[in-house]
């Protein structure tokens, strides 16, 4: 009867069991039941002894009689043990889900467990069949015992650590990480291993290739038959460092295709090593905290956890969610971590009242970011009252420095930013009361380079940032902007010009020549534009070299036609608005998709009729055209008729333009011609667009393009 | 007399079957109690379980993704192949293309001839890594870059990769990258939005971006990126018309919440409660975006060292430093794509243009972060959707070649926010083809980068459509050599 009722709770708890496998993300164990999953280690030992001597029972002695005999105490012995692993199991997956416990690590402890307790429930359930099968039976003994000494062999290593089982008996390596960090020699314990690891095996006595033998450092510092390992003052560090960083095809590559290859941390200790000096006795503890093998070698050696741990009273939620406004960001680090990181935004909000109102999370708070703020030296003091401070951002802020003494009592502080401040050196003193410090970033402040050597020279624990500093640096402008909308003026108008950069001399011409830097003269605002002109302007500013020119012209509008009409439809992916596109006084700009320029190619040619109703008098006709020297270019010919009487026109000229060159100006051109000296009241113009690209250029033969965005008449 | 026995053994099983079940079901229902959140449907925004903080201790806090649209030719840029020179116009061997698929631009090319690059390369850095001329501001920081050289992604084709990187899937319509950053991590600073996109364009063959790239898909509207462009207003409609003042609009803004959230009570439409937070956003940008975009008090090493054109709206040196800016100001994400990558021809002359306009400002932004402290919490990531094959697309001549879509492999590189620095991580054949080392898909970046944020990857889900969602699907592993 017990048999049962023991069966159904095994039965019970593996179904328990596989739930909680399946669901195990989502597993949140109370903390009563942690006790019970504590007990994990000392129950575990019973199933394994019951379980053994069951398997062993099995194996060994299966003779019919015996056995017979036996058949209760073995029943019992299997459900006992199928009672046990399932409980055992149980806590252990409670224990796993405590704090501390990688779930790599413990991956194949957890299935293994989980196994063992499965088939114990199986094999009890089919005992019978299975005792009737004499190899299925025992190969079951043999499965359950190989289970059950490797999942206790993982258990035994979670708890006890790596290879404990066979530690004493295996060669023993210096394990750097068991190594006090004092006591490392960065020969002995850093570039060593890696040599006899990757390179002994074909560098010995025995089989010495290339005749090196890199077994001790004598023979290494004797080289092979090329010649030295390495050269500490040689660029790529002598034939070593070079032949590893040969890629892997390489002949000359080390280690050969098909070997271990060194892995980069290896390659980047070495290489370490080597730069400074290949130094055979100096310590690990002897080295420059910033070097680069002491990086290294803190990552190799330290035991201790580099992450923060936090060991603070979390603030509650409702305070902490209280503090926040738009313009201050309260935040716990992450989830369930007590530790807070405070952000301030908006210079123009910000009052050193925001930072007193923080007092009920000052001993929370570990990052706080002041950047930009009006903070003064006086408010320092307030920062000093968060006692657990780890990074304090003050770039940009208005500090002098003053009171940068005040932080003295924060000796959780590892990050101090100070860029962009008015911190001199004389107030960096308070560096040698913030133990903790690691990096401070003093760009962009009033302390020179050469001052900054000298405090690294004092604080050997401390990384100093100086940042970028352009002072050598010569560079090309950018050109001057012309800021105008519109280039065909109606009326006088200043001249807008302007430069991002500040502290630019910007000079300009207006005849077309090419502006300098001593005669053309300097803009200024109040200068205006009247006539057409073409100009041109440069900027210039001391420490760099001067821009590029930018050029625009402008027009001066005069004679407007009463009525406009094309006499020939533009393409119409160049249509523009039509008519009006002509005399809107806006020029098209460098885009030809802007819809305010009018596009001819092939037989079609601008042709364009202008009514005046009364007649009119002007002195010049003027196109306003793009040349890219691709595809668009400069009309092939004009030609201009004009009169009174529109069924009786006169032809006043047409004007051949010369086949364009390759070293024709490209952009916005203007092509000007005489109107009549007599009144008229109409006016018509044809344009021809070029009928065939020029030999030199890659589209040649094509029919050109031509552009108008403008006419202008005076 | 048989058929009885087993009828009886059976009716025995049958009673025992259903005092097992009942066991098994109630062994079960006592599991289900330590499992607080099994039955709780998805109430709220957040998924149940996500409280809009990092899962863990976050290495990074904001992102700055420059992405070099149309993808960069690894192999004239980082991914050194001298092989590739020596076998200059030969035919790449079958053997290491293996009958991969190629795009529908050279599938039909009788000869696959091997292009060296026509650039020189030289090792920089600690780690040695092997970078080309036309980069050498980014070769002057490379101790500060973690060089990933075997990604590799699913897709062939621009919008496909970069719908893929953008989004976890090739298809439109899932929430971008940034948006599930602000959806799992919230907005640091409440006066801008948390995911800002820019835009910017090369002169050398360029292939669109389209908004779908920062959409929120599914999730709510207010995680989607917010275009900045380049004009007098960086924010479209941002700036209060004329006739009306910053009270007149808070009046305006506290009438129609009213409206809205009555709304909102007869229809409980989450989208009405969205638009009444889009709308207060959009108020207090009014002040904060002039005060960010404002880059008159920017000191002259600044300008310097981003360069010149760093002043002119619209460029990629102008977008990193206002990347900067928005990052310093709490934006999670600022996404800025740079176009005109595809190099199908002519690739020399455009990738030299193209390098022109990215080095100096990549390399300015990743060394601003570090002089100002920030780089520690900034992850900066600089790479295309794909790669370029190691052949020619067209004719190739002494001086002159193109190259084709590569999804095998390609180089991204990551800087600051966790990112081991100075190393370079995975490695291709000789061929430049396939990857030998470490492979990189676009499923293990993502869930790298969310990692690095402090974000479990498996975990940062949103219900839609009767599924949980992911920004990595159902894969991604985080690339853990990487980490620092």
């Amino acid at each position: 009867m017990w048999k049962t009722i023991a069966f159904n709770i095994v039965f019970a708890l593996n179904c328990l069991l596989a739930f909680l496998l399946v669901f195990e993300s989502g597993l949140s164990v109370p903390v009563w039941l942690q006790v019970f999953g504590r007990m994990h280690p000392l129950l575990l030992h019973i199933p394994i002894g019951l379980l053994l001597l069951y398997a062993v029972i099995e194996l060994f002695f299966p003779l019919r009689k015996i056995q017979d005999q036996a058949v209760d105490l073995k029943d019992a012995l299997l459900l006992s043990g199928a009672l046990t692993i399932s409980l055992t199991a149980l806590m252990g997956l409670f224990l796993t889900n405590e704090p501390g416990y990688e779930p790599e690590t413990i991956a194949l402890h957890k299935w293994g467990g989980a196994a063992i307790s499965f088939l114990l429930m199986a094999w009890y359930h089919w005992r019978e069949h299975i005792r009737r099968r004499p190899l299925l039976n025992k190969t079951v003994a043999a499965l359950s015992i190989a289970l059950v000494s490797f999942t206790g062999h993982q258990g035994g290593s979670i708890t006890h650590g790596e290879n404990f089982l066979l530690g004493p008996i295996l060669p023993k390596e210096d394990d750097p990480a068991n190594l006090p960090f004092d006591e490392a020699v960065v020969f002995t314990h850093m570039a060593m291993p890696i040599i006899k690891q990757k390179c002994i095996s074909c560098h010995n006595e025995k089989k010495a290739k290339g005749e090196l033998i890199m077994t001790t450092a004598e023979q290494m510092l004797q080289g092979g038959k090329n010649g030295k390992l390495w050269d500490t003052t040689a660029q790529d560090l002598g034939s070593m460092i070079k032949r590893i960083h040969l890629p892997l095809s390489h002949d000359d590559h080390m280690p050969p295709k098909g070997k271990p290859q060194l892995t980069d941390q290896e390659i980047a200790i070495l290489e370490a090593w080597i730069r400074g000096g290949s130094n055979m006795t100096i310590k690990v503890s002897e080295l420059d905290k910033s070097d680069t093998l002491a990086i290294l070698a803190a990552a190799m050696f330290s035991n201790d956890q580099r992450e923060d741990v936090y060991d603070l009273e979390a603030a509650s939620a409702a305070t902490v969610e209280s503090l926040n406004n738009f313009y201050r960001a309260v935040k716990p680090l992450a989830e369930n971590s007590p530790a807070l990181s405070v952000s301030f935004f908006g210079r123009e909000q910000f009052t050193p009242d925001q930072l007193l109102e923080l007092k009920p999370v000052s001993q929370q708070v570990v990052e706080m970011d002041l950047s930009r703020m009006p903070i003064k030296d006086e408010d320092l003091a307030i920062i000093a009252q968060f006692p657990h401070l780890r990074k304090l951002n003050l770039n940009f802020t208005d500090i002098g420095g003053e009171g940068l003494a005040a932080l003295k009592g924060l000796s959780y502080l590892k990050e101090l930013s100070l860029a962009g401040t008015g911190a001199q050196v004389s107030f960096l003193s308070v560096l040698k009361d913030l133990p903790g410090l690691k990096k401070i970033f003093l760009w962009n402040t009033p302390v020179s380079n050469e001052e900054i050597k000298a405090l690294r020279q004092i604080h050997k624990n401390i990384v100093f940032e100086s940042g970028f500093d352009g002072d050598t640096l010569v560079l090309k402008l950018t050109p001057p902007i012309i800021d105008h909308e519109q280039f065909v003026l109606s009326e006088p108008t200043p001249l807008k010009l302007k430069h991002n950069i500040n502290g630019v001399e910007i000079r300009y011409t207006l005849d077309g020549t090419e502006p300098d830097s001593i005669r053309s003269p300097v803009f200024h605002s109040d200068i205006a534009i009247d006539n057409p002109v073409e100009l041109k302007t440069k900027a210039y500013r001391k420490g760099w070299i001067s821009s590029d020119i930018a050029s625009s012209r402008f027009y001066r509008s005069g004679l407007k036609p009463q009525s406009v009409k094309l006499l020939v439809q533009p393409d119409p992916y160049y249509a523009g608005s039509r008519e009006r596109t002509l005399f809107d006084l806006e020029l098209g700009g460098r885009s030809l998709g802007s819809g305010k320029w009018l596009g001819y190619s092939g037989m079609q040619a601008l042709d364009v009729w202008l009514d005046f109703e009364s007649p009119a008098q002007g002195s010049s006709f003027t196109l306003s055209c793009f040349s890219d020297n691709r595809r668009a270019f400069p009309p092939e010919s004009i030609t201009i008729w004009y009169g009174n009487d529109s069924l009786q026109m006169k032809k006043l000229q047409t004007l051949q333009l010369k086949t364009p060159a390759k070293s024709d100006q490209t952009g916005s051109i203007a092509i000007t011609m005489d109107l009549p000296k007599e009144p008229f009241r109409y006016l018509r113009a044809q344009a021809r667009p070029i009928s065939r690209i020029p030999e030199w250029s890659s589209a040649k033969g094509k029919p050109g393009w031509l552009y108008i965005d403008e006419i202008i008449l005076k | 007399m048989e058929k009885e026995i087993i009828e009886a053994g059976l009716n025995i099983n049958r009673r025992r079957f259903l005092s097992r079940l009942s066991l098994g079901v109630g062994s079960v229902a006592l599991g289900s109690l330590l499992l607080p959140d099994l039955f709780k449907g998805a109430g709220g925004e957040l998924e149940s379980g996500m409280t809009g903080l990092p899962h863990f201790a976050p290495k990074a806090k904001r992102v700055i993704y420059l992405f070099q649209n149309g993808a960069p030719s690894q192999l004239d840029l980082f991914d050194y192949k001298p092989l590739l020179n020596k076998m200059h116009g030969e035919d790449l061997p079958d053997s290491v293309r293996k009958g991969q698929r190629l795009t529908g631009m050279t599938s039909q090319q009788e000869r696959f001839p091997l292009a060296g690059t026509l650039f020189s390369f030289e090792q920089y850095g600690e780690s040695r890594a092997w970078i080309s001329e036309l980069l050498p501001h980014t070769a002057a920081i490379v101790d500060d870059l973690c060089i990933i050289k075997s990604m590799h992604t699913e897709a062939i084709n621009h919008d496909p990769a970069l719908t893929f990187f953008q989004t976890g899937a090739q298809v439109g319509n899932r929430p971008s990258m940034g948006a599930w950053l602000s959806y799992g991590l919230g907005t640091e600073n409440k006066n801008l939005p948390a995911f800002c996109v820019l835009l910017s364009k090369g002169k050398g063959n360029g292939q669109g971006v389209y908004s779908k790239l920062w959409t929120n898909g599914f999730l709510d509207s207010v995680h989607q990126g917010v275009q900045f462009s380049s004009g007098e207003n960086p924010v479209l409609y941002l700036k209060n018309h004329e006739s009306i003042d910053l009270n007149d609009r808070r009046k305006m803004l506290d009438k129609l919440a009213e409206l809205n959230n009555m709304a909102y009570q007869e229809f409980n439409d989450r989208e009405i409660a969205s638009k009444v937070q889009q709308y207060e956003l959009a108020y207090r940008m009014q002040t904060a975006v002039p005060e960010v975009t404002d880059l008159s008090k920017e000191p002259e090493s600044i300008i310097k060292m981003y360069g010149p054109d760093a002043l002119v709206p619209g460029t990629y040196a102008a977008n990193c430093l206002l990347a900067r800016k928005l990052s310093e100001n709490g934006v999670r994400f600022v996404q800025l794509y740079h176009q005109g990558w595809d190099s199908h021809g002519n690739l020399p002359k455009e990738t030299s243009g193209q390098c022109l306009d990215v080095d100096k400002a990549s390399a300015a932004l990743v060394t601003d972060l570090k002089q100002r402290g920030l780089l520690d919490e900034t992850l900066v990531i600089w790479g295309g959707e794909f790669g370029r094959t190691n052949y020619c697309q067209g004719e190739l001549t002494k001086d002159n070649y193109g190259r084709d879509h590569h999804p095998r492999c390609f180089t991204v590189w990551m800087a600051g926010g966790g990112v081991k620095p100075g190393i370079v991580y995975g490695d291709t054949d000789e061929f430049g083809y396939n990857i030998v080392k470490d492979p990189v898909h676009v499923h293990d970046f993502h869930a790298t980068v969310l990692h690095l944020l402090g974000l479990n990857h498996e975990q940062l889900t949103f219900r839609h459509l009767g599924r949980r969602y992911r920004l990595t699907d159902v894969e991604g592993e985080i690339v853990k050599g990487i980490l620092a």
